[in-house]
Order: structure tokens, then C-alpha cells, then sequence
């Protein structure tokens, strides 16, 4: 098990939505909701800990893969976040990324944090800078109007851009 | 992009170990959350969460 106490926060986005922590959780943890969401990529976890995380392009292959570090349903999921570019990870070291869901008054609170052991360019941070906004952004049409917008996503670098 | 809005804000200049940027940080995606919802479904989230005043922003 990856020791998590030397990772610090690389990036950090919050957002609100209407919605139920149970239904956040469900849609941050299920292929079928991920892939209306997040650009056709399946999110695939066996929700335990040291349980394998992989992210599926549409193609089928694996596009992230990781393992389960925290599984506190539906409040807290940390995964080791590996993008599988070639030498990306012999550079970068695993990625961490937690999503802390919480009860806000009538919405539910959305955090997620990336984080790294290692001091990180800002050129691959911009990735995820810009691809989690987009990706919540959906998550959160997606769960209050039924429907995600068209963002058009590539990955860059190992991450993502719009 | 197309139908789609892509909104920056940013907000800087902040002195080192500055409370504001704390409460700021905190405020932004409360009001930023309630502009989207706004536009997509026609009104905002019902309250702002317990704790969280963004009228009060220490200087």
C-alpha cells in the first residue's frame, strides 16, 4: 500500500450540486454514469480497499489505472491515479486523487484533490487544471438536468485537455 | 465551444498567509456553482452551506 503522508495537494477544485451524496458517489464510482460524463472513459473500482481502480478509454483499454487507498462511501474515495502514457508515471510518480463528497445544506459539496510526492511542472499540472473543472462541470448538468453538456476533451500529455 | 460556456475567474495578488484568500477559495464555487445552476435549470442551489458567508470577507 502507497504511503500517502508525503503527498501534497497539486490541485484542488470544489463544487456544488444538487444532488444527494448517495448519487454523487454512484456516479463518481460507475462506468455507465462515468462514461455520460467523462467523455466516454468508464470508471471501474472495486470499492475496497486495495481494490483496483482503472478508467477505460472508449476503445477499451486502460487509459488510468490505480488501486482503492480510502473507501468511506458515500463521503470519501481516494485512488492512486496512474495515466498510462509512456514514462509518464516514471516521472510524475503515482498521482493520488480523493473526492470528499459532503452534505451542504440542500446540495452536496464535491472536492477533489490530485495530489503528488513530488514537486510538479506547472505544463502537466495545466492538464488537470483545466480537465477537472470540465469534468465535474458535467457531473454536476449531468445530475441536475439529466443531461451532460458536449465538452470535447482530449488527453494531452497524460491529461487533459479542452 | 459550441453551446457550451467556459468561464475563468481569477483572483489574485493576495499577501502571503492572507485569511481572505482562505474564505475566498471557499466562496468562489459557492457562487460559482449557483451562477451555473442559474443558467442550466433556472434557479440557484436553494442556500448557501452553513459556515459560509460570502458577504464577510475579512480584509
Amino acid at each position: 500500500m502507497i504511503d500517502i503522508s508525503a503527498f501534497r495537494p497539486t490541485v484542488v477544485y470544489t463544487i456544488y450540486i444538487a444532488s444527494t451524496p448517495e448519487k454523487v458517489w454512484h456516479a463518481l464510482t460507475s462506468a455507465e454514469f462515468s462514461r455520460q460524463y467523462f467523455s466516454g472513459f468508464g470508471v471501474e473500482v472495486d470499492l475496497k480497499v486495495g481494490g483496483p481502480f482503472r478508467v477505460k478509454a472508449p476503445d477499451g483499454s486502460d487509459h488510468i489505472t490505480g488501486e482503492v487507498v480510502e473507501c468511506d462511501p458515500p463521503r470519501r474515495l481516494t485512488v492512486t491515479w496512474d495515466v498510462n502514457w509512456p514514462g509518464l508515471v516514471e516521472k510524475l510518480g503515482s498521482t493520488l486523487v480523493t473526492y470528499d463528497i459532503e452534505q451542504a445544506g440542500d446540495c452536496v459539496r464535491v472536492t477533489m484533490t490530485q495530489a503528488n510526492d513530488r514537486p510538479i511542472d506547472d505544463d502537466i499540472l495545466s492538464g488537470g487544471r483545466m480537465g477537472w473543472p470540465g469534468i465535474l462541470s458535467n457531473l454536476k448538468s449531468l445530475l441536475e438536468t439529466g443531461r451532460s453538456m458536449s465538452i470535447k476533451m482530449e488527453p494531452r500529455c497524460g491529461c487533459w485537455t479542452l | 465551444m459550441g453551446k457550451v460556456v467556459k468561464l475563468v475567474v481569477t483572483h489574485e495578488d493576495f499577501d502571503e498567509g492572507s485569511k481572505s484568500l482562505v474564505t475566498i477559495s471557499q466562496g468562489w464555487p459557492v457562487v460559482l456553482s449557483n451562477l451555473k445552476s442559474l443558467l442550466e435549470v433556472g434557479h440557484a442551489l436553494v442556500q448557501l452551506p452553513p459556515g459560509i458567508d460570502v458577504r464577510k470577507v475579512e480584509a
